[in-house]
Parts: C-alpha cells; structure tokens; sequence
C-alpha cells in the first residue's frame, strides 16, 4: 500500500517585501509565538483560513480537556454543536 | 571563449569505444575506428604480470587465451560498473574502476594523436548513455583525467546520435524545421540495447521515455553463433557434445570468426565460419568449416529481436506515444545492421526508419560535431523549492544552461515553524513542457535550526546555495543563522537535454 503521507516544507522566501510573515506559519503555532494574533476580535484578519483550521485543531476540548479536534464527541455531535453555536 | 577549428568527441562504450575529430573548415567528421578491422576500438584491458597494459582489439583476442593463465587479468565492460564506488582486485592490486577507465582513455588518446598529429585530444565533449548519473559521470571525468583528458561536457549518446545523423557535410548541421518531431533512438550495440524516444522542443533534443535491454546484443549474438558452431562441428566428428571442450584459446579465435561473420551475414545470405586447427581429435589436428546462413542466424537470435521490438512498444507506451507519431527511427550500433532487425523495425514503422550509414561511429562523431558547434547541455525539467504555502520558486528553470558562470545561486528563505529544531527544504525536478516524463527526482533537506522560541519571536533565516558543478550535479547547502553547522547533499540524476544552437559569445553578432 503507497503512503499518503508527504513531508512539507517549513521554508518561505525571505524577501523584504514580505512584511506578514506570520501569515506563513502553521495556525497552532502562530498561537504560541503570536498570541495576540489569535485573538477573537482580529484572527479572522490576521490569519489565513487555513491557519485559523490549524490553530482550532489544537485547542483543548473542554469535554475531554485534550486537544481532540472534537474527535471525543460521537460521531455528527460536533456539526450539530457548531449550528447551534 | 575561444573556439578552435575543429571538435574532438569520445564514444566511451561498453564494448567498444572510438574518437572522433571534426574539421569546422571542411565540415567533415573523421572517427578514428581500429585500421585493421574498420571497426571501433573494443573497450576491453589487459593487465600483464610484466606490469604492461595493453588495450583494445589485441587484448579483446587475448582474452580467451590468457583470461585463466596466471599473471594475466582481463577487464571488460567497466563503463557498466561506473558510479558505483567499486574497486577491482588486479593481480593482488587494489584499482578503482576509474583508473581502469582511464586505461582506454590513455589509449585511445594516444591511438588519436599518433595518427592525427595535428589534433590534441587533450579536452573532449564525452558521451554517457541516458542512465548514467551524476556519480558515474564524476568517476568517468577522474579516468579522463588521468589520461590528460579535460570533459568539457557530457552529452546523451541518443543525442549525440542524433546531431551525428543530422549532419550534412555540404551544409553543416540541419536542425531546422525539426521542432516537435519525436525521433526514436534505437542503440544496439555490442553490450546493451538503449532505445531513447527524443523531443525537439524549443530548439533542444529532450528525453521523453528510455527502454534498455542489458546483456543482449552483439557479444551476446556472437556467444550463440559460436556455440552453434561447435556444435554442429562437433556433431560433423561425431563427438558427443558433453565429452569434449574446445580449448579457451581456440574459443577465443572462434567468437572472432564468429563475430565476422555475423557481420557478413548482414550484406550475405550465407557465411563459412572456418578456424584452422581448432582441435586435435584421434591424434589428428581438426579445422572447422561450418556454414552459417542468415536464416539460421535469424533463428538463433529470434526470440532476442521479440525482446527488442516488445521494449520499443513498451517505451512508446511509457510516453504516451503511438507508433505513427513517431517521425524517424534512427538505428545505431552495430547489432542494429542485422537485416532481421531492420525488417522488424521497417514492418513497424515503414519509410521514417533513416539509414544511418556510420551507424558504429555515429555517436562519437555527433559529439565532435557538438564540440565543434558549442552546443550545450541544458536542464530539461525546472528545479523548484516547494514553500511552505504549498506554492514553489524556481531555482533553475528549463532550458538553463548548465555549463554557464551562472550555476551558483544564493537564496535566502525563512523559517515558519522551528519548533522540530529543522528547516526542510523541498526539492522537486517538475515536468515542465515535456508532457510524459520518466521519475521525477524528489530531495528534502533538513537544515538545523534553533528550537527555541524566543520572545519576541524572531524568524531565522535559511540561507541556501545552489551550483551545478561540471559533472552536471547538484549541490544544495543550508544554513540557519543561528547555527554553527549547515547541512548539504547532492542531487546525482537530474534530467539534461541539449540544446541544439550555440549560446553566442560576448562581442559577438
């Protein structure tokens, strides 16, 4: 069976130009590096998508107190908690 | 850089291997085959116990006499060995194949400059065949070295093949109007058969798909001649086939009339394969005087030549290319005259398969025709650095020439998560404008970097520097600003083409 695994690279191109090199890094840790990036009021301007997926994949559940991505949850709770959210 | 008016290229074969002047003035290729059989010199050493080294045809006819005397060691088809860091134990001494290499490299030099005094061979574009990579073509520039030869470049041998047919000595080299023709390589030689399907695109040859067959071809055909040869002299005495053996010196005279008239059966239909005194059989010296017709030859070599035509189809497939796309067939090396061959190939693909009359030194005197143009090799595929975003920047792109001052690039990245304490760098050979390419090469670099995270954060920088060296290897060195130590590695199997005009010198119009 092939792998469906892939090594990814951690390196961006360091130009002047590039001014919002946190935008380059992985959600999780922008957390720790930038912790005021990852406030409610501006995430959703500060980071990418993708990063703000990344960075809430690390969160500790509050059920399970782990970060579980909401995998502890039975299967279809997590979609319903985020409607009713 | 100044040019001299003529161009020297070297056929470094398996089996056999030949020089080639070319003359810029009269337009004219002169490959410097053996005098005696008009044929290329075998790439085959002699080591003696007296401490002398004799190469090409005489020790190719030796061979079987002293390959089991004492004091005699015989080394064949070193180029196959190539690349693979391994030494060979010659008479209790210790030689990397290179300097083996270097033996036939010696020799033909000197075969080249004692017969063409006004030519020093001295420097010389060499040809490698498809698969040789960046550390067999490093191992093959030390033996050449040795013998006071510079590479000035490497060349494919389908390409070299290629220019070699393409040129005109009335016109020079016709490579006009050939953009986007596929031309199918067919090698068959004395040791492999390398089938290469070539693309003109841009102006340069590139490779779309390769085929190889190793150990089947010309010494292979003659070993089965010989053998149906004993055998039907044997069976004339009638002497059971398991009681006697022909003595290995007499072998060694029998697989040279054997390979004579393998030749001759390619313009006769029948051929005597006589060996005088090849036995003595109740007290009686015996000669052998078998007769070989072409059908029987076919017969021998039929299931060879299925093989050979099922690895065209399978190369053609392996680059989404039918057999009517195909615009001209070029058959090269000796074992490609054979006229079962031709049938076989003409069947397939009618009137595109060219007649290639110097088909034995054609590669030899492509490459002298390269040397003489200045044409260069180039980077086939784009070389790029995947970035973290999941979007790449080139480093090399197509079409780079790699034999330039240019080779060596700098680049500056940064890292975006140091937590693992390593920066990867991605290194990925991209297809490109060649639509069906073969694997392509896939490298990561773990460059040390500082896993601390201080505050506030800082991101390091990744310096890293590219050069392709004259070998046509990559090297790839990193290193974080933080660290004492970088890390580097070389990439060995990068994809070239040739580009087919000369990059023009300065100051010139």
């Amino acid at each position: 069976m092939k792998g469906n695994l892939d090594i990814r690279s951690n390196l961006m191109l360091d130009d002047k130009k590039r001014e919002a090199k946190h935008r380059y890094l992985p959600g999780d840790f922008v957390a720790q590096v930038y912790p005021n990036k990852v406030d409610r009021r501006v995430i959703e301007k500060e980071l990418t998508r993708k990063q703000i997926i990344e960075y809430e994949q690390y969160l500790v559940c509050l059920i399970c107190k782990k970060p579980c991505a909401g995998t502890c949850l039975p299967a279809g709770t997590s979609d319903k908690l985020k409607k009713n959210d | 850089m100044k040019r001299n008016h003529y161009g020297i290229g070297i056929d470094f074969g398996t089996t056999n291997s030949v020089v080639s002047f070319y003359n810029t003035f009269l337009k004219k290729s002169n490959p410097l085959t053996n005098k005696e059989t008009n044929l290329p010199h075998p790439s085959v050493v002699w080591y003696k116990a007296d401490g002398s080294v004799i190469v090409g045809l005489e020790a190719k006819r030796r061979i079987m006499d002293f390959s089991t005397a004492e004091g005699n060691a015989f080394v064949s088809s070193v180029k196959r060995r190539l690349g693979k860091q391994e030494s060979m134990d010659i008479m209790g001494k210790k030689l990397a194949l290179h300097e083996v290499a270097a033996e036939i490299f010696k020799f033909l030099r000197m075969d080249a400059e004692s017969r063409s005094p006004e030519y020093k061979v001295n420097e010389a574009i060499v040809t490698i065949p498809i698969y040789f990579d960046g550390r067999a073509r490093r191992e093959l520039r030390k033996a050449a070295d040795i013998a006071g030869i510079f590479i000035k470049n490497f060349v494919h041998e389908p390409f070299a093949a290629i220019v070699g047919y393409c040129h005109r000595e009335e016109s020079g080299l016709q490579i006009k109007n050939m953009e986007k023709q596929i031309i199918l390589v067919f090698d068959w030689g004395g040791g492999t058969l390398d089938i290469t399907l070539v693309e003109v695109l841009d102006n340069e040859l590139v490779e779309l798909s390769t085929g190889s067959i190793p150990d089947r071809a010309g010494d292979h055909f003659d070993d089965i001649l010989a053998k149906s040869c004993r055998s039907k002299f044997l069976d004339h005495l009638r002497i059971s086939q398991e009681g006697y053996s022909i003595p290995p010196g007499d072998m060694g005279r029998l697989y040279e009339e054997c390979e004579r008239a393998k030749i001759s059966l390619s313009s006769k239909t029948e051929e005597r394969v006589e060996v005088a005194r090849i036995c003595k059989y109740k007290n009686q010296y015996q000669d052998m005087n078998v007769s070989v017709t072409r059908n029987d030859f076919n017969d021998l070599i039929n299931n060879d030549i299925n093989d050979a035509i099922n690895e065209v189809l399978k190369t053609l497939e392996n680059a989404n290319v039918t057999v009517r796309e195909v615009d001209q067939v070029l058959l090269i090396g000796g074992s490609s005259r054979i006229p079962l061959v031709r049938q076989e190939l003409r069947e397939m693909f009618g009137h595109r398969i060219a007649e290639v009359k110097n088909a034995n030194t054609i590669i030899a005197e492509g490459a002298a025709i390269i040397d003489a143009e200045g044409l260069q090799p180039v980077l086939a595929r784009p070389l790029n650095v995947e970035l973290s975003d999941e979007t790449s920047f080139e480093v090399f792109g197509s079409g780079f020439v790699t034999n330039s001052n240019v080779c060596r690039k700098k680049i500056h990245f940064f890292c975006t998560d140091n937590r693992d304490g390593e920066a990867k760098l991605v290194l990925k050979e991209l297809a490109g404008r060649i639509a069906f390419t073969r694997r392509l090469t896939k490298e990561v670099l773990s460059i040390p970097v500082s896993s601390q995270l201080p505050q506030p954060y800082e991101h390091e920088r990744v310096t890293v520097e590219f050069a392709l060296d004259d070998d046509m290897v990559l090297h790839v060195s990193g290193k974080g600003a933080t660290q004492s130590k970088g890390s580097s590695c070389q990439i060995y199997d990068l994809c070239f083409g040739l580009r087919l005009e000369r990059e023009k010198d300065e100051g010139e119009s």
